[in-house]
């Protein structure tokens, strides 16, 4: 897999490149690897998926929030792309695009929560995700065992900010 | 001549749909017929191929894969929904019937589909009954997960809905790609497939729970769903839907832990749908009144007629809101 993710980087060794894309052709679980890393790497470049400038406002995020679970990261800017962290640099990426989406969009969660893997948990924990999975029934996103753990915080927008 | 042995009634209305495509503009009625062509096509290839395949749902900032495989088999349709990252959870269907499996807590929650569809089987047996409310028409070629795709635009014809642009798959016909766009052109939402192979022989097996045995000490959840009893609580409905939003579904839900039922009703204008939730627990409103938006989905919550009453939908924030403010109470039933 590290292999794969420096194949991708374009930093892997040449002695080992044509057995590593061999092993991509093979295995069904280094091509699927493959795939989603270049999904991922799509995202972070701004080409894929959200926003156009999502990086750039997670950049100002990351500088003005404090990081309460680990050490202040900075992400490059889209321009640089991931290339510039070399080595395993997509799957580092990958773990801390993961992260810091589920940190530090939502200033409210509290500073001690676990790390959150799905939509649902950042439905904030609020009320909202119990309803937010029965009605998307069918995408794990949304899927959560621990109703219970998702009572306790508020949802990010007051109804007078949502009705503005 | 050839020409001449056509009925005239057909020459004539053939004569029209040239006119009406050269006012539409060069090239632009044909992508619209294709539009609506390819619309079902793509939907009848999700509600009968076999497949299974990964895909990469994107959203609210986050990038979560999960790995599907759907079985169409004498005893109805069957599939596997397993997330890839995060906890394990693995979502199996067997027709109506939901089994959530929580690998890592060890336990299952047994529901019952209502509220319809999932990627890919997204679109409705209707399909052109959408271009009423979406403008529909093929877009170029492209490629995803290595195969060649056809992408299909639906417009939102107002801004009570998103806008939603399909990849199909050229070969079947089934969406291999997802966007949901708002109304400032952003992707709110995205799924997409990374691998995938569809048509194989697969058997009703491949869509089982993965774990086959060994449930000793698993808890067993089960939400009781029902239709809303006779004389129960009186509804609770909004006077304002989108246009093209009519109830697809209204049952009665109790979910585990709960002692009181809850009444959800689902709207949909075919495409796009909205739960609401009739909680008659209030106190589990308390500080929680509101908006919330992630990825396309908008929660409103609020209380009305001493009950909690949340709306959950893939809408834009006003028009969810507009349907959460019109509440009224209907007869009872």
């Amino acid at each position: 897999m590290k292999d794969v993710s420096a194949l991708m980087d374009g930093e892997l060794d040449p002695k080992l490149t044509r057995s590593t894309i061999a092993r991509v052709e093979d295995q069904d679980e280094l091509r699927a690897a493959w795939s989603t890393f270049h999904v991922i790497r799509d995202t972070l470049q701004g080409n894929a998926i959200g926003p156009s400038r999502f990086i750039e406002r997670f950049h100002d995020r990351l500088e003005q929030e404090p990081v309460p679970v680990a050490p202040r990261w900075r992400i490059p800017r889209a321009g640089r792309g991931p290339l510039a962290l070399g080595g395993a640099g997509v799957v580092l990426l990958a773990a801390l695009f993961v992260w810091m989406s589920g940190v530090h969009r939502d200033p409210r969660r509290p500073v001690d929560a676990p790390v959150p893997a799905s939509v649902a948990n950042r439905l904030n924990g609020s009320i909202a995700v119990e309803y937010a999975m029965g009605h998307r029934q069918l995408n794990p996103a949304f899927v959560v065992d621990d109703l219970a753990r998702a009572g306790e915080v508020r949802p990010p927008v007051s109804a007078q900010e949502a009705a503005k | 001549m050839t020409i001449c042995r056509l009925p005239r009634r057909l020459l004539l209305r053939a004569l029209c749909g040239l006119l009406l495509a050269a006012a539409a503009g060069p090239g632009r009625g044909a992508a619209v017929a294709d539009g609506l062509s390819w619309l079902a096509r793509a939907g009848t290839a999700a509600r009968s191929a076999n497949y299974s395949g990964t895909y990469v749902y994107s959203g609210a900032g986050i990038a979560e894969s999960a790995r599907v495989t759907r079985v169409h088999a004498a005893g109805g349709d069957a599939e596997r929904i397993e997330s890839l990252d995060g906890a394990r959870r693995e979502i199996v269907r067997r027709g109506d019937e939901i089994h959530y499996f929580f690998l890592d807590s060890k336990t299952v929650r047994v529901d019952r589909r209502v509220s319809g569809r999932s990627f890919p089987d997204i679109l409705p047996a209707d399909s052109a009954a959408l271009a009423a409310h979406y403008s529909i028409e093929t877009g170029q070629t492209d490629r995803v997960a290595g195969r060649g795709v056809q992408v299909i635009r639906l417009r939102a014809r107002d801004e009570d809905r998103f806008s939603q642009e399909i990849w199909a798959d050229l070969q079947t016909g089934l969406p291999l790609k997802l966007r949901v766009i708002d109304l400032q052109g952003e992707i709110v939402e995205q799924f997409a497939f990374t691998e995938v192979s569809i048509g194989e022989r697969l058997s009703p097996k491949q869509a089982r729970p993965s774990r086959r045995a060994g449930y000793a000490g698993w808890t067993v959840q089960n939400a009781i769903v029902s239709d809303p009893a006779a004389g129960g609580q009186p509804l609770v409905e909004p006077k304002t839907l989108p246009s093209g939003f009519r109830r697809v579904a209204q049952v009665s839900r109790q979910w585990p832990g709960q002692d009181r039922p809850v009444i959800q009703s689902v709207y949909s204008d075919g495409l796009a749908s909205l739960s609401i939730f009739v909680d008659p627990d209030l106190s589990k409103l308390a500080g929680h009144e509101g908006y919330s938006q992630r990825g396309a989905l908008g929660v409103y919550s609020r209380s009305f007629a001493d009950r909690a009453v949340i709306t959950v939908g893939q809408l834009p924030a006003a028009a969810l809101r507009k349907v959460a403010e019109s509440l009224s109470v209907g007869a009872s039933r």
